[in-house]
């Protein structure tokens, strides 16, 4: 995806995910808790460890290190076998999400990924949307 | 709270049936589970039903096949675990004297994907953002996790699906009944890796029954020896950050509590029918259940533990991945099957002298089920 399809492409879920400083790269936006410090990717309404409603938001990548690597062979988004990856973003939580990178070049689990913008089929009555996916580090 | 029994159960063959509602289903589990416990239908004085994705008021459309009575009906929805939900609140309903007969019952007919329970394009949205369009990528990437830390092999995960579709085979009302080698799981169309087909539970439609009682009524009955509650716990998801897998905390929470409050431990067991989407969460449940210690249920496979003649046999009427899985009435199958193991009525599959067994079942990650039956 070019830089300019990106930016003309809307994100999928719009309170997930935003432009890194570096304008290639994502952070996701999840949030902390200024009562019990724990962080937590995506946003809920209170804290999910100590239930309080002192949450502020936070920011999380945009690199990761990858906990898990599947092959999705059903292929029920794109159509086609590819990789689904589960981080550990490094304040604590865990995303889920595509991996940027063939089937036959699987990442290793524990080595470090960028997130980066990843292009998902249309739904009805939108355009090509964008979302965050885990790309292995040259 | 005064003791339970369970007075009958009742079972359809599960598997995919183009010519058979949900509701079929229902009438036909529940008239057995009446056949079995000596019991008009008139004399159930409440009812629970166990549904997931299949639309509102699956209990009272049952129901209304079976005739008006006046008795209310409760429709619970948790998943995997809706079946379980119901017998849990029918044992609630009669331990706290609320009834002397209840009926819990599960029916299920189901869709292909996790986009069908999605209900809405913002719901869709977040499926699609974190790539979850299968179900089974969840338990293969905990499968991955598992097999990075502690170099398990996916032919453990290939070794229970073998065991599992042979106890499949023994069960006439499995979806499926066949053998495989264990060349054959792991040559099989893969799902998402390591898992292949087999060791996946099959998408299907089905229905159960339970009918809970007082000692008191099954002894009219002529049941002299009735298959009794222990226990029935449900637990909650804790917050935890430490992994990814939350059932499986989930579930070893549960576990130590019911250990507790039943003074029966796991070397107590006899036979259990727990939750296995796939072979490799059969494998993960083996410890959090204290079947063995964190890191060792890989050897119980190599040994057959879980299998025919083994220590502690696991999935005896082959589990989700072979007797199949609708969702809703798939935990009071699991009840069906240790109700007949205690009672010695597992034909094949019967495990020598249990008299202990325990259904263990999980809804969506969130929730999880330990009923603890005794005979």
């Amino acid at each position: 995806m070019s830089q300019a399809e990106q930016e003309g492409s809307a994100f999928i879920v719009p309170e997930w995910m935003r432009w890194a400083s570096d304008r290639k790269r994502l952070v996701l936006v999840g949030q902390r808790c200024r009562a019990c410090g724990i962080a937590f990717f995506p946003k809920t309404a209170r804290c999910k460890a100590c239930y309080s409603a002192e949450v502020v938001e936070a920011e999380f990548g945009p690199e990761a290190e990858l906990h898990s690597v599947t092959i999705d062979h059903t292929g029920t988004f794109l159509g086609r076998p590819h990789l689904v990856g589960q981080v550990r973003l490094d304040d604590g939580p865990f995303a889920q999400g595509f991996v940027d990178a063939g089937v036959d070049a699987e990442p290793a689990i524990g080595s470090r990924v960028d997130l980066v913008p990843f292009s998902v089929p249309a739904l009805q009555g939108t355009g090509t949307l964008t979302t965050y996916a885990f790309r292995p580090k040259e | 709270m005064r003791e339970v029994v369970v007075a009958g159960v009742g079972l359809t063959r599960f598997g995919q049936f183009a010519d058979r509602t949900y509701i079929d289903h229902g009438v036909e589990a529940v008239v057995k589970a009446q056949a079995d416990a000596g019991l008009g239908w008139s004399e159930i004085q409440r009812a629970y039903c166990g549904a997931s994705g299949i639309g509102p008021f699956a209990g009272n459309r049952v129901g209304h096949e079976l005739g008006l009575t006046g008795a209310p009906i409760v429709n619970l929805d948790n998943a995997s675990a809706s079946g379980n939900s119901a017998f849990h609140q029918a044992f609630l309903a009669v331990a706290t004297e609320q009834c002397d007969v209840a009926l819990a019952m599960g029916v299920g007919q189901l869709g292909r994907t996790m986009l069908n329970a999605a209900g809405s394009q913002a719901e869709t949205r977040k499926y699609l953002a974190q790539a979850y369009g299968n179900a089974m990528t969840i338990f293969a990437l905990a499968a991955r996790r598992r097999m990075h830390e502690y170099g398990t092999s996916p032919e453990i995960f290939g070794r229970i699906a073998v065991k599992s579709k042979l106890y499949g085979a023994l069960n006439p009302n499995s979806h499926i009944q066949r053998k495989y080698s264990l060349d054959e799981v792991m040559a099989a169309r893969p799902i998402a890796s390591p898992l292949t087909l087999p060791m996946c539970c099959p998408v299907g439609d089905g229905g159960a029954a339970a009918i809970l009682t007082t000692r008191r009524v099954a002894e009219r009955l002529g049941q002299l020896h009735p298959v009794r509650v222990t226990a029935s716990l449900m637990k909650g998801e804790v917050f935890q950050q430490a992994s990814a897998w939350s059932e499986g905390n989930t579930l070893a929470v549960a576990a130590r509590e019911m250990y507790e409050m039943s003074g029966v431990g796991p070397s107590d067991l006899d036979v259990i029918q727990l939750h296995d989407a796939t072979s490799s969460e059969e494998l993960d449940y083996y410890e959090r259940l204290g079947l063995c210690r964190e890191g060792e249920a890989d050897a119980m496979v190599l040994e057959g533990a879980t299998g025919p003649g083994g220590r502690i046999p696991v999935n005896t009427d082959g589990g989700l991945t072979s007797r199949g899985h609708p969702l809703g009435p798939t935990g009071l199958a699991q009840v069906h099957e240790i109700v007949l193991q205690l009672r010695g009525d597992a034909g094949d599959r019967q495990v020598a002298g249990a008299k202990t067994g325990l259904v263990q079942q999980t809804g969506a990650g969130a929730v999880c089920f330990m009923h603890l039956l005794q005979r």
